[in-house]
């Protein structure tokens, strides 16, 4: 007999809800069975938290007097470049933007120590940000230029829209060429000199519900210390990627689209980042609730991390040249002990995902439940799911109509 | 015995004398250089770690001294900054004699000092910017 969400919240609201992490069910569900398990628990919450750069905020910062156009003109945050092709005073702010004067690679490798992520964290911990705009002017707008400082608090709206969070699974990256190389992954030491992973595994909201049976859009989650919702499902959500005989994708698969109320966030949870020689990005810290509706819920709630296994990419090579060849596989079990073995080589492992974090954030979510604080939602629309036929692709590359370079030439 | 992480400056004037080389091959001590450079117009540096009959260390270093080297103890200050801090662990990947070490009971990342030699690796592999060294 299962439960439905409304039933769940009903357990919640009367503080009778009985919600536990998703490293604490796997105990609960290994002393007691699923079956016991599922009639007892109502609640499985998870965690991550690390660079996604796939994240943004799109502020409205309200009418100047006289009045400014900035859609179709510049915008600087603290000299970040903001994208403004919007209505009259909203902007957007990415995770991955630098200073106009950011030496980028040039002097390589680059060290990014201020971009986007940065502008998003000094935001919501309430610092002034330097606004400079430069547009044209219209008779309904007529001011050209506009230097002020903001804060998160006289912004009209502000809010964390991310095309792409909390990716389910991913690589394990080496580098078996013989020089260093600085990547989104980290640093990567030449011939197998260390091997850097990016997952919360047994935590990792998705691998907890790895059909999607129960995170859809319109899901209530813990979102940078605050409160959001799947709006959609993330970019380069790939369901139809192999996976274990229990479901458990052996590679980057689902992901999700988040957006929520940046002025209820903290800084704890949203934190600028920068990555030698490959840009500035931004840490987002992620918690998704799942209702134990039945046993098959419960049971993927479960995972260990002997059951998830990353492949393992080799970035000086296969990754740049999407070769799509992989080393071999390397479960989250193995690459925690902090050694795995790749080609015969003993290579010592780390992590960019912060585990205590992901703890700390699954943690904070459950205590926001057991007080009747959040509630859960009925998404109103499923992700994609395995067999539905959705696909991630690579770009065909055709060349522009009038490109001589690429199109040839007969002469 | 004597074993401890040294630092050796060496002069301008005997940068291209192999004072190490004669060093090995005069005294039984053992060592294992942890990191060298020349200096820019300030000769060269080395970090050693000795090891060795506390007489004998004694009369290697007297060795050294007697041609202008420099030596003192290693003492690096590597400050990993608590509220930056996320205990990701990228540092750990990059830390070459496991000082930088993931806690097994919560998963922080810790750092034993003895094992430390300043080598800075970890510096730009923070994506927090949450870690100094100073090496002196």
């Amino acid at each position: 007999m299962g439960k439905t969400v409304a039933e769940i919240n009903e357990k919640i609201r009367d503080g009778a809800a009985v919600v536990v992490t998703a490293e604490e069910i796997i105990d609960i569900v290994a002393d007691r069975g699923v079956a016991q398990a599922a009639r007892e628990v109502d609640v499985v919450t998870t965690g991550t938290f690390g660079p996604m750069c796939s994240s943004g905020a799109y502020l409205n910062v309200g009418h100047s007097k006289p009045k400014i156009k900035l859609g179709g003109g510049t915008v600087t945050l603290n000299g970040v470049e903001a994208y403004a092709g919007f209505a009259a005073v909203d902007l957007m702010i990415g995770a991955t933007a630098l200073q106009m004067d950011d030496p980028r690679n040039r002097v390589f490798p680059g060290a990014f120590e201020y971009g986007g992520g940065h502008v998003i964290e000094e935001l919501v911990a309430g610092n002034e940000v330097e606004l400079v705009a430069s547009t044209y002017g219209t008779d309904c707008y007529p001011r050209k230029k506009l230097a002020t400082r903001i804060r998160l608090e006289d912004l009209n709206e502000a809010v964390l829209f991310n095309p792409r969070n909390a990716y389910q699974n991913y690589n394990c990256a080496v580098n078996l060429s013989d020089k260093p190389i600085y990547t989104y992954m980290g640093i990567l030491k030449p011939n197998l000199g260390n091997a850097s992973y990016c997952s919360a595994g047994r935590l990792s909201p998705l691998l907890n519900d790895p059909l999607y049976r129960t995170i859809g859009i319109g899901t209530n989650v813990f979102l940078g210390g605050g409160t959001g919702r799947v709006a959609w499902w993330g970019t380069q959500h790939d369901p139809e990627v192999p996976r274990s005989e229990a479901g458990v994708p052996r590679g980057g698969a689902g992901t999700l689209a988040l957006i929520g109320d940046l002025k209820k966030m903290s800084s704890r949870y949203l934190v600028g980042v920068s990555l030698r020689g490959y840009g500035a990005s931004l840490s987002v810290g992620i918690g998704v609730p799942i209702p134990v509706l039945d046993e098959d819920v419960c049971r993927f709630t479960a995972v260990t991390d002997a059951d998830i296994t990353a492949p393992i990419v080799d970035y000086g090579r296969a990754y740049p040249n999407a070769t799509g060849e992989i080393i071999g596989e390397v479960s989250y079990e193995e690459l925690r002990t902090g050694k795995i073995t790749v080609n015969g080589h003993e290579v010592r492992t780390a992590s960019l995902s912060s585990y205590p974090r992901a703890v700390e954030i699954a943690e904070t979510l459950k205590q926001w439940i057991a007080d009747g604080r959040f509630l859960l939602s009925q998404p109103v629309q499923p992700l994609p799911r395995p067999g539905d036929g959705y696909t991630f692709r690579p770009l065909k590359e055709r060349p522009p109509a009038n490109d001589t370079e690429n199109a040839g030439t007969d002469c | 015995m004597y074993s401890h992480r040294i630092v050796l400056h060496f002069p301008e004037n005997v940068v291209e004398d192999p004072l190490i080389c004669r060093l090995a091959r005069r005294y039984d001590v053992q060592f294992s250089v942890l990191r060298a450079e020349i200096e820019e117009n300030r000769g060269g540096m080395m970090v050693l770690g000795l090891t060795g009959d506390n007489g004998v260390v004694r009369d290697a270093l007297e060795f050294l001294e007697g041609h202008g080297v420099e030596i003192e103890p290693l003492q690096q200050d590597i400050r990993i900054d608590a509220d930056t801090c996320t205990h990701c662990g990228a540092c750990v990947g990059q830390c070459p004699t496991g000082a930088l070490f993931v806690e097994e009971r919560d998963r922080t990342v810790a750092l034993d000092s003895e094992k430390c030699i300043a080598c800075q690796q970890c510096v730009p592999a923070c994506p927090y910017q949450a870690i100094q060294v100073s090496f002196h």
